[in-house]
């Protein structure tokens, strides 16, 4: 009897939760960018906290062959790897600094401080808000291509979408043949080329780029290369996957076009 | 006996796995796909704790996904409650302290909440370019079955953690 009783409180919360969810999806946006804003500096601590360890622990084998050699080279050592990483950060940045005078627009740089913890879309967060400067729509590019889209800003922190997710959309080139399609995301860190003619001969090894249609995405941006052209059953176009130019999961700075 | 279970250590374990999942586990990605800790902590709650802590531990995860991730809001809230709820009613039928039925469990759980999210989203959103199948093969198993490997690992420290062989009862 009593467990009965259970199961339905039980169900009766989940009623009520979804009751909740619907009244606050309308005020959920403005909520959503707030708290992620609050947490901005939280996560950021977070995040370098765990890049530090993240540096530290490939050369752990090396650290401790040192350490039972001789326990002062060992300290010594430690030091020449802190100092390492801080010359790779160095010059990483030194290299987005020099992209980014190369590159024709303007762009603000920006740290990636956390990954959308779902399995089902693919974003940013990133330590820049409207405070400084970054507003919804700007493209997100890296040194070796394009990343995705602003979608939501707060004043400390905003959200990018990136070519890997299923609901961006962007208009692309093949650069060999410039022929056309729409690039969207595919599940397995892929991208799908979509619309693109039956007559094209598009094959595996070309590189695509940002067709410049539209206000959101300059024209030229390279995004990745085709792993596979193919064609759905019954359908008019034929399609291709492509491999993005970089592993967005690794990415750690980013810049986002001002134009 | 019954050992109580702190509510505060439940959230605090909830927090430190979203942590987890919001700054680390993309850097352990395989083939595009990650494991989801969220959903395997809720199986963990609801199958050792009972539907109660399931839907409990399913509303606070898809709150904490729902606001840091642009997914549709609510999605995952409604979702994660659900996969508590029937992992809980599913647990006393079930042998719960064997290792397989914990894996099957788990995977079967992250499947289908993974398929309903598909559906879902679709019919939220109406238009999507990537079909079912591609989903299926090139997200929805490979991620379900990697979060299922992790929980051999990961519901033996839990276990422990919560001294589960005493009986323990939450709250």
């Amino acid at each position: 009897m009593r467990n009965k009783k259970n199961k339905i409180i039980n169900i009766l919360a989940v009623f009520v939760a979804v009751i909740l969810v619907v009244l606050m999806s309308s005020a959920a946006r403005s909520v959503r960018i707030n708290i992620t804003d609050t947490s901005a500096p939280l996560l950021k601590s977070f995040h370098s906290f765990f890049g530090l360890i993240g540096k530290l622990t490939p050369f752990a084998a090396l650290k401790e062959e040192n350490r039972i050699l001789r326990d002062r080279v060992g300290l010594l050592t430690r030091l020449a790897e802190e100092t390492k990483a801080i010359n790779d950060d160095n010059a990483r940045l030194r290299n987005l600094l020099d992209f980014r005078k190369m590159i024709p627009y303007t762009s603000i740089p920006a740290q990636v401080i956390g990954r959308d913890p779902s399995n089902w879309s693919n974003s940013l967060i990133i330590d820049k808000g409207s405070s400084s400067g970054i507003k919804t729509n700007m493209a997100v590019i890296s040194t070796r291509g394009l990343v995705g889209r602003i979608i939501e800003t707060g004043k400390l922190s905003s959200k990018a979408l990136l070519i890997t997710d299923p609901d961006l959309k962007v208009g692309v080139l093949i650069r060999r043949n410039r022929q056309g399609g729409i690039l969207t995301g595919s599940p397995g860190g892929r991208c799908k080329i979509i619309y693109i003619s039956l007559d094209s001969d598009a094959r595996p090894g070309d590189k695509v780029m940002t067709a410049g249609f539209g206000s959101v995405f300059p024209k030229g941006i390279l995004i990745g290369e085709i792993e596979k052209v193919g064609r759905d059953q019954g359908r008019l176009y034929k399609y291709a996957i492509l491999k993005p130019s970089q592993d967005l999961s690794r990415l750690e700075e980013v810049l986002c076009i001002i134009r | 006996m019954h050992n109580k279970v702190n509510r505060y250590s439940f959230y605090i374990v909830l927090i430190a796995a979203f942590l987890i999942q919001l700054l680390l586990l993309d850097r352990i990605k395989i083939a595009g796909a990650k494991p989801d800790l969220l959903v395997l902590l809720v199986v963990f709650f609801a199958i050792f704790f009972g539907s109660g802590a399931g839907i409990e531990a399913g509303f606070i995860a898809g709150l904490l996904k729902d606001l840091y991730s642009l997914d549709i809001f609510g999605m995952n809230i409604i979702l994660l409650s659900l996969t508590g709820l029937i992992a809980g009613m599913l647990s006393p039928k079930l042998f719960r302290e064997s290792k397989l039925t914990q894996f099957l469990l788990v995977f079967v759980s992250s499947v289908l909440y993974m398929i309903i999210h598909y559906f879902a989203s679709s019919l939220i959103l109406k238009i999507t370019y990537v079909t079912l199948p591609e989903y299926l093969y090139g997200l929805i198993l490979p991620s379900s079955l990697y979060t299922a490997l992790l929980s051999l690992f990961l519901f033996p420290v839990l276990i422990k953690r919560y001294h589960l062989k005493d009986n323990a009862e939450y709250l």
